[in-house]
């Protein structure tokens, strides 16, 4: 075992980050249960490639990711909500902090692409830093820029109950 | 600063600013109303989109289900490697003996003494870091069981309700034992007292040490598994 990473320890500590970063990539509480016992079981078996154990909890992420991407089948990765309408700067945005739940909130996230979805998510887990999320996402930093700016955009719109992301389509998205 | 690189770093958003950027932000927007606005709003909306992000109820129990599946997990992989490395001693054995049948034949005895000691020498190693461990934190130096170090698994701190608390880890199979050292200064502890659930027993001892409650809890029927026996047939 890598010195000075314990498992018991390990997951002390990140279960609980690594369950809601599961919930909310997967939107029910099965899945993401399963999924942060399939991390933990995968990074048992990898524990020597964590080398620097204060990145233990970027690593997790990163293989909880992929179990995901793994689990999940490309037809249920793809959303169809059509962020190529908006554009990375919200010109106006709503005159007040739209009030929403827990659950409104999963709905929005729900109907994004994994693409976006993710680095949505993990922006708002505060401990990622864009550089952060380029190296998880193993994107240059300028696509995760762009990513993140599209999909707030987008959640900023469906958290206000704009119109324009009331309704989805099929048009294909435009992934940057 | 205009307000199109204003708007770009309000769309960034502030933690990701450098300092100086951050006060070259704060700077322009004391004197744009229109930016002040947009980055009151933006730099809100991210605070109560994290805030909601992050409030995802964790299920009660998958934290010991986790600890469960990772024992065993790691048991099986450690069988694994035994198994692989028992496999690889025994080849180079026999090639040895197929190689060198004099120097088979002067094999070193096994001296099981020295097995032992080095056995007790490893128990009392990390006996010997936990106690060093609680001296530098300051904690009770006794634990309220003599606990058996070869089921040490190891130490550190928990998040309880926010806060740090130190503990110790041992397992013995699948069960579990923690003993927590909870400041008095930190937890309202006049209601702790025993617990217990299908599979897990909790006991306070809260006069043991003034500034400390010793929180321990074990997923065994009863907590002598996890103990020294001073005897055979005897336990700590």
């Amino acid at each position: 075992m890598v010195t000075g990473v314990d498992m018991p320890e390990l997951i002390g500590s990140h279960y609980e980050s690594l369950y809601r970063y599961a919930y909310r990539l997967s939107g029910n509480e099965g899945d993401a249960a399963d999924l942060t016992q399939e991390t933990f079981g995968k990074a048992i078996t990898r524990i020597r490639q964590l080398r620097d154990p204060s990145r233990a909890k970027s690593w997790l992420f990163q293989i909880l990711r992929n179990v995901y991407l793994h689990k999940v089948r490309d037809d249920r990765r793809r959303r169809v909500v059509p962020l190529d309408s908006i554009g990375d700067l919200v010109d106006d945005p709503p005159e007040a902090v739209p009030e929403f739940d827990s659950a409104t909130l999963q709905q929005a996230l729900n109907e994004l692409d994994e693409t976006f979805r993710t680095p949505l998510i993990l922006f708002y887990f505060e401990e990622f830093s864009y550089r952060d999320i380029a190296d998880q996402l193993d994107l240059p930093i300028g696509t995760v820029m762009s990513r993140l700016a599209r999909a707030k955009g987008y959640l900023r719109e469906k958290l206000s109950g704009s119109p324009e992301t009331a309704s989805t389509t099929t048009t294909t998205l435009d992934v940057v | 600063m205009d307000c199109n690189l204003s708007r770009i770093m309000i769309a960034i958003g502030r933690r990701e600013l450098t300092v100086a950027d951050a006060a070259a932000l704060d700077g322009h927007i004391v004197n744009c109303a229109a930016c002040a606005v947009a980055a009151r709003q933006s730099f809100a909306f991210d605070e109560a989109v994290s805030r909601v992000m992050t409030a995802v109820p964790v299920p009660p129990g998958l934290r010991a289900s986790l600890m469960q599946t990772a024992y065993a997990r790691r048991g099986h992989e450690m069988r694994r490697k035994i198994y692989q490395w028992s496999a690889l001693a025994a080849a180079v054995l026999v090639a040895i003996g197929i190689g060198f049948g004099g120097y088979w034949q002067s094999r070193p005895s096994l001296d099981l003494q020295v097995l032992a000691e080095r056995t007790e020498s490893d128990r009392e190693h990390s006996e010997q870091a936990v106690h060093a461990w609680l001296a530098t934190k300051d904690l009770p130096a006794q634990l309220p069981y003599e606990f058996d170090f070869r089921l040490y698994m190891s130490h550190g701190k928990e998040e309880i309700a926010g806060r740090d608390v130190p503990v110790i880890l041992f397992a013995h199979g699948r069960d579990v034992a923690r003993v927590y050292f909870v400041r008095k200064s930190q937890f309202n502890v006049d209601k702790a007292a025993y617990a217990r659930t299908s599979f897990c027993t909790v006991e306070v001892f809260a006069d043991r040490h003034p500034e400390f409650v010793i929180v321990v809890s074990y997923t065994a029927d009863r907590i002598d598994p996890f103990l020294r026996r001073k005897a055979v047939g005897q336990v700590a």
